[in-house]
């Protein structure tokens, strides 16, 4: 019982970091707008209540205990293809969308994420085409953006 | 108590549930619903932010009643991929791979999914005539409730989801309070003053709840899977796990113990569906757990027991209709799935709440009926359409992924009504991927984000007037 306990070992978690971050600057904010008083509540009350509870909840998750004898566990090994794969294709979509339209931007789009998926050529093309349809359906009620040129070429006409 | 204006109400009630577009939207709903709970990585918040956009241009009854249809559709969804190829397809249909794979493998797939349908049925109809029951009581106590009042009880729903909902405590209420501060950008519900906008008019409506919601549930799960080792990824392979060896066969199910278990179930069910974070998980396991005790088969019991199949079963669709007692009568979101529906009320224009009932009566009365339409339906799909939903559950996840990844950029884009949304809906996958990796449930953000600027008007206008 004498012997003396080592002591505990501490990681540093960035992501609990930067939410106690964010909540302190929210804090911040609130109280730059006021937070009026207790019988007249100002706009900024409520920021530095949210913005304060996640700067104090967060900050003892900062520096947790480590765990075990210190030694990580193996990591798991993302599908790297996959995943750049996804981002390309969002990002993609997403910069197609208004000058191109919702047809190109899915065409360009779909077959990237389906070949990055581990599908082949024809898989891709059925997929785009599967797409297609479904966001016509969407499109047919709740319009997604046609395209700059179709606009102006219909402003030419 | 029982008058003719009530009476009255509930027949409008009921001629708008009948209503061939409402069926038709109920059937589409509930369709939808099964295929997201058999397909891994797209769930049933996922599905329904992607139809959101349609609250717009829909009435708001056949619009819940299609959103709806969703989340008790992916219910039974889950159990058939629970029983067919012993992957659950959601949470709440662990329990029911306890006993459905055993059967299944013993040759009974067809009669347990059978059974898992009736038991659906039985906890959904139990759950639905409960929470028609229960709303003169729950609409009296909360007429009781001032602005402080309703606000303590937001906060109270908040605090059990921190301590009851999965992971540890203090991550949960970090989770509620990052939810509160993505609520925060925009104008400010008192004043008008400009918050968390840095210069941006597109932040002034705030995030988009949409966005948000197929940002974690459709594309944070999509990168998850992504990130996952590939054994864990969602690949439904016959007979390469460690089941149970079941050897003789296995009985054919008594009807009374079978129902008696779904009985059982759907009061399980029931009552935690009421309770915020309750719902599903904790109602199956406590069903199984009941089961099992009663039980005078004991030793059946993870060999292909019929009434573990069917209380978790009944249970986990009790819990799903449960929670909208608490939603239409108290304004109170249970869980994500719930929260969405507060989103399409609020588009809507209905103000849930005590009074719904008597303010909106065919609103209120056409949606009960429409759960318990949607429930026979149901179980008419469901056993009709046993081999199709099979099929599906062993579709490949590669085929799966980009058709999920383009819809969920769509239907973010539809709901911003611009291109932040798919942008917000990126930022919230990867958010959402990061923050789950590190031990932080999603659940009690989402439910942060749609009750914080309810309760932030509650509280002001309970200072305001003194407390």
């Amino acid at each position: 019982m004498d012997a003396k306990r080592p002591p505990r070992r501490r990681t540093f978690a960035p992501l609990p970091c930067l939410l106690c971050a964010a909540g302190a600057a929210a804090c911040a904010h609130g109280l730059a707008l006021g937070a009026g008083s207790a019988d007249l509540p100002g706009p900024g009350l409520w920021p530095a209540l949210a913005g304060g509870g996640l700067a104090l909840f967060s900050l003892p998750l900062v520096f947790p205990p480590a765990e075990g004898d210190g030694t990580r566990p193996p990591r798991a090994t993302p599908d790297r293809r996959a995943l750049i794969g996804l981002a390309t294709a969002a990002l993609l979509w997403i910069a197609c969308l208004i000058p191109l339209g919702w047809a190109a931007a899915t065409c360009a789009a779909v077959p990237v994420a389906a070949r990055a998926a581990g599908n082949g050529g024809r898989a891709a093309l059925r997929l785009t085409l599967v797409v297609l349809v479904l966001l016509g359906g969407i499109s047919a009620l709740a319009p997604l953006p046609e395209g700059l040129w179709l606009e102006a070429l219909r402003g030419a006409g | 108590m029982f008058s003719p204006e009530l009476a009255q109400q509930i027949a409008a009630g009921f001629a708008a549930a009948m209503d061939p577009l409402m069926g038709a939207l109920t059937l589409a709903g509930i369709l939808l619903g099964m295929v997201v709970g058999i397909l891994p990585g797209f769930g049933p918040p996922a599905a329904m932010a992607l139809l959101f956009p349609l609250t717009y241009l829909l009435d708001p009854l056949p619009a819940i009643a299609l959103l709806a249809g969703i989340f008790y559709g992916a219910k039974y969804g889950g159990a058939v991929t629970s029983i067919l190829v012993g992957i659950p397809g959601e949470p709440d249909a662990v329990v029911t791979t306890f006993e459905g794979v055993p059967l299944a493998r013993a040759g009974a797939a067809r009669q347990a999914l059978r059974v898992a349908t009736l038991a659906s049925f039985v906890g959904g109809m139990g759950a639905t005539l409960g929470m028609v029951l229960l709303a003169p009581l729950l609409s009296d106590a909360a007429l009781f409730f001032g602005p402080l009042g309703r606000a303590g009880l937001l906060l109270g729903a908040l605090a059990l989801v921190v301590f009851l909902g999965r992971g540890s405590p203090a991550k949960n209420a970090c989770m509620v309070f990052l939810g509160f501060l993505l609520a925060l950008p925009g104008l400010d519900p008192i004043h008008g003053a400009e918050r968390l906008m840095f210069g941006s008019w597109r932040l002034a409506g705030g995030f988009d709840l949409s966005a948000l919601l197929l940002g974690i549930f459709g594309l944070g799960d999509v990168l998850d899977n992504l990130l996952a080792p590939p054994t864990a990824m969602p690949r439904p392979e016959r007979g390469k796990r460690g089941k149970p060896d079941v050897s003789g066969t296995v009985p054919p199910p008594r009807p009374l113990p079978t129902l008696l278990a779904a009985a059982r179930g759907t009061v399980i069910g029931f009552c935690t569906g009421l309770v915020p974070s309750g719902a599903g998980v904790t109602a199956s396991f406590a069903s199984y757990a009941l089961e099992r005790k009663l039980s005078r088969e004991r030793e059946r019991f993870g060999k292909g027991a019929w009434a573990g199949l069917a209380g978790p079963e009944a249970s986990n669709n009790a819990a799903a209709m449960a929670s909208f007692a608490p939603l239409l009568l108290l304004g109170l979101p249970t869980n994500p799935v719930t929260a969405t529906l507060l989103g399409a009320l609020t588009v809507g224009g209905v103000v849930p709440g005590p009074l719904l009932p008597s303010a909106q009566p065919v609103f209120y009365w056409g949606l009960v009926f429409s759960l318990a339409l949607g429930n026979a339906l149901l179980l008419g799909l469901g056993l009709g359409l046993a081999r199709l939903w099979a099929r599906l559950a062993v579709l490949p996840w590669r085929l799966v992924w980009p058709v999920i990844l383009i819809l969920c950029l769509a239907g973010s884009y539809l709901s911003a009504g611009g291109p932040e949304g798919p942008a917000q809906c990126l930022l919230f996958g990867v958010l959402a991927v990061a923050l789950r990796r590190r031990g932080f449930a999603s659940a009690p953000l989402v439910l942060a984000f749609v009750l914080g600027p309810r309760i932030e008007t509650h509280l002001v206008q309970a200072l305001i007037a003194g407390l």
